[in-house]
């Protein structure tokens, strides 16, 4: 009798060791449930779509389902703080825009993250840029003309973009700093803004090129110039603000990122970077991606903390400088 | 005509099995959502986002749409029943349709309801299929001034909602405009009486908002009542319209079908205002506009035609010239962007497959809808006879099942709660809810249309008497309000026309 107990305690006690286990045998067997993706915005926005597309092949180089959460609210302040409560244990991820750095900068009262402490990026997998357009039938036929014609009458022309925080608000604002001043017509949502500027109910336009692509595409609309460093490589017309004759405008770059709540175990941190890296390799997603005119580049956590550092004390400066910090 | 050849090779396309079950699916998913409350298309849309992917555009889109159109069909049922609307566009159709069914008559209101959607549904499709570029080149001529006008005929016709006291109605509607402005400011970007809660920085959520005013306030209010609840069971008096209910529906519907629908193109006005408008409109022109919220069919026909009408009109915006005036289509543009689709000005013309198929498809969507729902109502019907004692907690199961999915946010259960204190106090005090959605509805978009006209004109108020559109809105506006004083002083001091009694 004595004997017989002895040896079930000893094989329970072996099992549960074995249950139990070392942070080294979790993280081989991670994943092993479904990974959930929160996104900060609603859903058919940026950062939704492209978290379907690279989240579905994530969870295939992961041999796991991914689902995506939708929870917007707060220009993503919402979510995010959902995401910074969950469990450290790389199963709750989370994917936004660069938003997630202004929305802290303008609004730090707001927000319950901090950008360097809360999350961990695990990488960013697409940039996109604004454009700055006019209708076709518009009398500038660059960006020169237009800052010109600008200049020469101050407020007289009518711009929209999207709201306080967006980039194209960022350029709008950076531009008037500079000594083109224009009305600001902030639209709720970029179908808005081209409706308005299609209708000729304004000027000229600021906005991403996803939801304007159609129109630059048929030359309704006519692209000036571009936000970012690079030009858009399925318009290689338009112009960036360097080439077009005026590099003190800068460059502000969109994109959209991965992050990990900070604290997830190193081991996992680094399955779900090369599963992320080897899913922003598979011609699918590529493919997918630029045909809805992202910029599909993956680049790993150590390069985008630098670009992160440049566009935020970027961000800081412009923001306290127009005064628009809360 | 090439519009016609476009027509028939999409019906080729749908009337294959899987684009039939497909759109069939959507269309039950889509009365199913549109039924429980707080639950919209545009959740059900994101769920089965996933489940497009490996579907081809086509009958991923078939599906989606039959969702959408399928919502309004299915909402209009338990505003019927319970008083609580379905969808947020649904809310009209209980100030009529919810007395009907406590006298009886849920099933001709259910019947109607449904007709009226097919109707304005089937027409919608037409105008689609044969207008669509036209239209969409109206819908831009609409900015800022012109979107003023509109608005401030729309808060104008809320004087006609009041059934009771003018003026209660009037601080309900004051009330409406005070709770839009919770939220962060569109044009500085400021947040605004949200007192640093999360939930409330982006204003308070219309689906929390309407489902704890009309769900959660007419439980509670109900079970103080319970008595009252027991006539329901009794005399269904025919589970059918009468002659004298289509006699009686076929103008309002006329009416609200094109009311719907012109509303419906324009970005940004969404299915709500023409409820509202249309039901507004048919009580002024009733000859016996002081029935309107004791049970008549023409309070029904009218709002539940015109959403249907505005959900298909909402469709040309979208694929003629890619801009989505509302945010299920919105949904809708990101599940075609992500099979690299992205309409815009030359959609039609480079992927009429797709648009004549999904055209084509909104035709059989709309015949199934109708086979569904009218066979179904003597089934709905049987929910009445189901004790209040079990009912109730269902519908606040639902309730807030169907909030939380809007935006997976605990806040707005805890709005939607609050809200449904404020419903209960409202509805027991007899204040009237219809201004109140109204102006909260009304307010922001009016707020921001003239902010963003003021801004463009360099704050000149003279650009709304400089564009015609908007001109034309405005002295409609001053007739209507003008034309009842002119009445009044030509009949002497009366207090207003009197109409002899019909007995019904």
């Amino acid at each position: 009798m004595g004997r017989k107990k002895m040896l079930i305690v000893g094989v329970l006690l072996l099992l549960g060791v074995g249950f139990v286990g070392t942070g080294e045998i979790r993280a081989q067997r991670f994943p092993d449930r479904p990974i959930q993706l929160i996104v900060p915005w609603g859903p058919g926005g940026p950062s939704d779509l492209v978290a379907r597309v690279v989240g579905d092949q994530l969870g295939k180089e992961l041999k796991t389902p991914v689902a995506i959460l939708n929870k917007p609210g707060a220009g993503g302040a919402l979510g995010a703080a959902a995401a910074a409560q969950a469990k450290k244990d790389g199963y709750t991820l989370m994917v936004t825009t660069q938003a997630f750095y202004v929305t802290a900068i303008l609004q730090p009262k707001e927000v319950s993250y901090d950008i360097e402490t809360t999350f961990e990026p695990l990488g960013r997998v697409v940039e996109t840029s604004a454009v700055v357009q006019v209708k076709n039938s518009a009398p500038w036929k660059n960006l020169s003309e237009l800052l010109t014609h600008i200049k020469k009458n101050p407020k007289k022309l009518s711009c929209a973009t999207s709201p306080t925080g967006t980039i194209p608000h960022f350029v709008w604002m950076r531009l008037n700093s500079l000594g083109y001043e224009t009305n600001g017509v902030v639209v709720q949502n970029d179908p808005e803004g081209i409706s308005y500027l299609s209708g000729g109910h304004v000027d000229f336009l600021i906005l991403s090129v996803n939801p304007t692509a159609p129109y630059l595409m048929d030359k309704s609309f006519r692209g000036l110039a571009v936000t970012t460093e690079k030009r858009v490589k399925q318009f290689p017309d338009i112009q960036t603000f360097a080439d077009a004759g005026f590099p003190d405008i800068g460059s502000f770059p969109t994109f959209v990122a991965f992050y990990a709540p900070a604290g997830t175990p190193k081991p996992v941190v680094d399955t779900l970077t090369a599963a992320l890296e080897r899913a922003m390799k598979d011609p699918g997603v590529l493919e997918r991606l630029e045909k809805m005119r992202y910029s599909a580049e993956y680049l790993s956590a150590a390069a985008f903390n630098e670009t992160v550092k440049r566009f935020v004390s970027h961000v800081k400066e412009m923001a306290e400088k127009a005064g628009i910090i809360k | 005509m090439e519009a016609l050849s476009g027509l028939l090779n999409g019906f080729h396309i749908v009337f294959n099995p899987v684009n039939l079950f497909v759109c069939f699916v959507g269309c039950v998913l889509g009365t199913l959502v549109g039924v429980l409350p707080g639950l919209g298309p545009t959740s059900a849309i994101s769920l089965l986002l996933p489940i497009t992917f490996r579907a081809d555009p086509v009958s991923a889109i078939i599906m989606l749409a039959g969702i959408y159109y399928g919502a309004m069909y299915g909402g209009s049922t338990t505003s019927i029943l319970v008083n609580i609307p379905g969808e947020a566009a649904s809310v009209v159709t209980c100030f009529d349709g919810y007395p009907m069914a406590q006298k009886g008559r849920a099933g001709p209101a259910l019947g109607i309801s449904a007709f009226g959607s097919f109707v304005a549904g089937t027409a919608a499709v037409f105008g689609l299929a044969f207008f669509a570029p036209a239209l969409s080149k109206v819908a831009i001529r609409f900015g800022p001034a012109e979107n003023v006008g509109i608005i401030v005929l729309s808060l104008t016709l809320l004087a006609f909602l009041a059934q009771g006291s003018m003026i209660r109605a009037l601080m309900m509607a004051v009330l409406g405009l005070i709770l839009g402005t919770v939220g962060t400011d569109l044009i500085t970007g400021k947040a605004r009486f949200n007192y640093g809660i999360g939930t409330l920085a982006d204003g308070i959520g219309l689906i929390p908002f309407v489902v704890g005013l009309f769900g959660v306030g007419e439980v509670l209010l109900n079970l103080e009542t319970s008595i009252q609840r027991e006539i329901l069971k009794t005399g269904l008096k025919g589970l059918f319209p009468s002659l004298k209910d289509w006699k009686a529906s076929t103008f309002p519907m006329i009416r609200a079908t094109v009311l719907g629908f012109f509303l419906g193109i324009l970005p940004g006005i969404g299915a709500i205002i023409p409820t509202f408008v249309s039901y507004s409109v048919e009580k002024r022109l009733s000859k016996h506009p002081e029935k309107f919220g004791t049970g008549i069919i023409e309070g029904v026909a009218g709002p539940e035609t015109a959403n249907n009408a505005a959900a298909g009109a909402a469709f040309i915006p979208m694929f003629s010239l890619g801009i989505p005036p509302n945010a299920v289509l919105a949904v809708l543009l990101g599940a075609l962007m992500i099979h690299g689709v992205q309409p815009g000005p030359q959609f039609i013309s480079g992927h009429p497959d797709l648009f004549w198929g999904v055209v084509a498809s909104m035709y059989v969507g709309n015949i199934m809808l109708l086979i569904l729902n009218l066979p179904l109502v003597p089934l709905w019907v049987q929910i009445l006879r189901v004790p209040y004692s079990l009912l109730f907690a269902l519908i606040l199961l639902f309730c807030l099942i169907g909030t939380y999915t809007v935006s997976n946010n605990p806040g707005d259960i805890v709005v939607m709660v609050v809200f449904g204190f404020v419903g209960y106090l409202i509805k027991k005090y007899r204040y009237e809810v219809g201004p109140l959605i109204l102006a909260f509805v009304l307010g922001p978009i009016l707020e921001k249309n003239i902010r963003q006209a003021l801004i463009i004109s360099r704050g000149s108020f003279v650009v709304f008497v400089t564009h015609p559109i908007s001109v034309v809105f405005f002295v409609i506006t001053l007739l209507l309000l003008a034309f009842p004083l002119v009445k009044r002083r030509k009949k002497g001091a009366g207090p207003g026309p009197t109409l002899p009694r019909e007995v019904s």
